[in-house]
């Protein structure tokens, strides 16, 4: 039989029982619909969270803290030597740096700096850092280069740092010239690698001096280069780098200058214990994202606190991977429901046509092509209730993305506009159709292999 | 002229249960090619069973049916599905027409399984139609047409394929006298001008006198075959002429 002759004797034969055919449709349509409604969500999910953690920078980057332990009152030291248990120090790091897996591991010392532009004026905090630790973790410049080790009063700074500028003298406040859902953002109010950089550790620094002047001696800014920008919207966005030598150095004149100001040389705590050099934190970088994991057990086994994006990743994996078994579940299970609908429609139809099939069988039908014309009806059945099902499914999801657009289902915003509710890409579609036919044919099998064996005689017999 | 199908020792019993019903025994048989046979015999003497174990309907308990060279009791259903397909045609009493389908898809169902073209089994279905006398009702459901068309139409389904041998079990037990004689001048018509080989069983002597041969069936067996061209009678265990 051609092909054309038996699908098209496969619809009359559905055409026939036209309530029959349309209420087993329906069953497949709630089959389809639910699953793929039900996966669309769970794609959402796991996109959301993998858009979430792109935010937030490299799967490979540690980010380690002195441990909380590291605290003057409650020190289990008794000892007391003279460094603190749990203190980032050059030795640390350099333990750090010998874990099997590191690349690279660097202290990073962090500076709260007032700085201006031309005229505009911003915050900025400041990291002091090994300059190979960029290098190695791969950062990409937009302009400029790369920090290196015999920069002097040059700074690298993420692609945010330049809208944080705002011109004091402006009464529009507007500090942010950033305009929520709109993809078009104007342009920062200043080049960083133009204008003219000063940077200072007084925080009055660039202010309009308040009536009657603040009391205080000026302190001298100093003058930076701006030496390149940073690609990109990750960790590094919001960053202002430095090498650890120029950070060290703005730190000891300000911890002068702090000194001084409050008149209470005492209180330097740098004076009585500091004989070591401690860092506010430190980046350890890993080679491998298997490893990644392994390292942090190790540091952590050393007495530091030590946090990933892979830990995030996997817990929210996890979360979103039970999630997703739940809701396929119920997809599942109402697609298996729709399957016995199909092979029992179709046993149902074998039953009122067994005569025909024993004419046809009498004269000339091949085994195959009874066969085939049960298997296409089936295969039918579930091609068409998979595709209404995606087109209810299609509606489904523009609605579910309509209200959860209204309401934030998981909270897990993070400024996303763009966040949705369910995704279904186009080839959940594809494997959708190819399932539910699939899904057809095998529910249609064994009636149609059925109808195949019939025997003549006995088939002609039944009335 | 040649032999179309030889019969030996064919043998076919029913188990109902633990009893058995012998409904043929020792029938040797041969099936001339261009004749017409008619089978004879009272209600339950096994002419049924006899054509549709030769139409290859179902298998025989023992003995052996060839066709030409073909062994059918040697084959599965799959190359009895293709010998039907290519060999014969069946007429049926019932007529056993698709309910769903008008007269020229009925008759163009055996062209359907052969894979021919939808026009080329237009043309040669309306042809078929025309040649029956029934063309002016080719979009007629089965339900929209008399005992006498429906059995037409049937006759036209089991000779599109061009058979080489046509089996008919009582094709006039459900028409009036004079229909089935039409039925009967139009089948053998056919046949002549076709040169094809046609079997029919019936409980009708009158049209008996249309036949080539006449085999009489009793109680499971051929107790004598009578050609009629000289109404001489032919013993059948020399059937041979
Ligand atoms: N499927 C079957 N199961 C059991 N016995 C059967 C079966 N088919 C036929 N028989 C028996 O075989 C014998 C021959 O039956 P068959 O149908 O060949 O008779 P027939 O000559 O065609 O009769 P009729 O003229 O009434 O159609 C009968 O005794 C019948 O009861
Ligand atoms: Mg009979």
């Amino acid at each position: 039989m051609r092909i054309k002759d038996l699908i098209m004797v496969s619809m009359r034969n559905l055409w026939r029982r036209k309530l029959r055919t349309s209420l087993t449709i329906l069953g497949v349509v709630i089959g389809t619909a639910s699953i793929v409604l039900m996966v669309s969500l769970g794609i959402a999910m796991n996109q959301n969270f993998i858009k979430e953690i792109e935010r937030m920078g490299s799967l490979t980057t540690i980010n380690v803290y002195p441990s909380y332990r590291y605290d003057p009152m409650m020190d289990k030291n008794p000892s007391g030597g003279s460094v603190d248990e749990g203190m980032i120090t050059d030795m640390t790091v350099a333990s750090f740096e010998s874990i099997p897996g590191v690349a690279i591991a660097s202290p990073v010392l962090e500076l709260s700096l007032k700085m201006t532009a031309d005229k505009y004026v911003s915050w900025i905090q400041l990291k002091g850092i090994k300059p190979a630790l960029l290098e190695v973790q791969k950062l990409k410049i937009a302009e400029g280069r790369l920090l290196e080790e015999q920069d002097k009063l040059a700074f690298l700074f993420g692609s945010e740092v330049a809208y944080g500028f705002y011109d004091p003298l402006s009464s529009g406040g507007g500090m942010w010239y950033y305009q929520e859902g709109n993809e078009e953002r104007m342009p920062p109010p200043v080049d960083l690698m133009t204008a003219r950089l000063k940077a200072s550790y007084d925080m009055n620094f660039g202010e309009k001096a308040p009536p009657g002047g603040t009391g205080m001696k000026p302190v001298r800014p100093y003058n930076i280069t701006a030496i390149g920008i940073i690609e990109g919207q990750g960790e590094h966005a919001y960053s202002v780098y430095t090498t650890l030598d120029q950070a060290r150095a703005i730190k000891i004149e300000q911890d002068r200058y702090n000194a001084s100001v409050s008149g209470t040389e005492t209180s330097g705590t740098g004076s009585k214990k500091k004989t070591v050099e401690t860092y506010n934190n430190a980046i350890v970088q890993v080679e491998d994202i298997d490893q990644v994991e392994t390292v942090i057990e190790t540091i952590k086994g050393m007495g530091f606190e030590a946090y990933s994006l892979m830990e995030y990743l996997k817990s929210m994996q996890n979360t979103s991977n039970a999630i997703q078994m739940v809701l396929g579940g119920i997809g599942a299970i109402s697609l298996l429901v729709a399957a016995i609908g199909i092979t029992n429609t179709m046993i149902m139809s074998i039953y009122e046509r067994t005569k025909e099939i024993g004419v046809m069988k009498v004269i000339g039908a091949k085994m195959k092509d009874i066969k085939k014309m049960f298997l296409i009806e089936a295969a039918m059945i579930g091609f068409l209730g998979g595709a209404t099902g995606l087109v209810i499914s299609f509606g489904g999801s523009k609605i579910l993305n309509f209200v959860g657009k209204n309401i934030s289902l998981f909270g897990m915003g993070g400024g996303g506009v763009d966040t949705q509710l369910s995704v279904i890409p186009l080839w959940l579609y594809i494997l959708a159709i190819v399932f539910t036919t699939l899904v057809g044919l095998i529910s249609g099998y064994l009636p149609a292999v059925r109808a195949m064996k019939l025997s003549v005689l006995s088939a002609l017999r039944t009335e | 002229m040649g032999k179309i199908m030889i019969i030996k020792g064919l043998r076919k019993v029913y188990r109902m249960g633990k009893e058995k019903v012998i409904a043929l025994d020792h029938v040797d048989l041969d099936i001339e090619e261009e004749k017409v046979y008619c089978l004879l015999g009272p209600s339950g003497s096994g002419k049924s069973t006899l054509l549709n174990m030769m139409a290859g309907l179902e298998p025989p308990t023992k003995g052996s049916i060839s066709f030409k060279n073909l062994k059918i009791d040697k084959m599965n259903e799959s190359d009895l599905a293709n010998f039907r397909r290519r060999h014969i045609g069946f007429i049926f009493q019932s007529y056993n027409l698709i309910p769903t389908l008008n007269a020229l898809e009925n008759i163009t169902m055996p062209l359907l399984f052969k894979g021919v073209h939808p026009k080329v089994r237009h043309k040669v279905g309306m042809e078929m139609l025309d040649a029956i006398g029934i063309k002016d009702r080719w979009r007629h459901k089965p339900t929209e047409m008399s005992g006498g068309q429906q059995q037409r139409v049937s006759l036209a389904r089991a000779f599109i394929n061009d058979p080489d041998i046509i089996f008919a079990d009582e094709p006039t037990g459900n028409l009036d006298t004079k229909t089935a004689n039409t039925m009967m001048m139009l089948m053998l018509g056919l046949v002549k001008e076709r040169r094809q080989t046609l079997i029919i069983v019936t409980h009708n002597e009158e049209l008996a006198v249309f036949a080539d041969y006449v085999i009489h069936i009793r109680d499971g067996n051929i107790y004598e075959i009578v050609m009629n061209a000289d109404k001489k009678k032919v013993d059948h265990s020399t059937t041979e002429i």
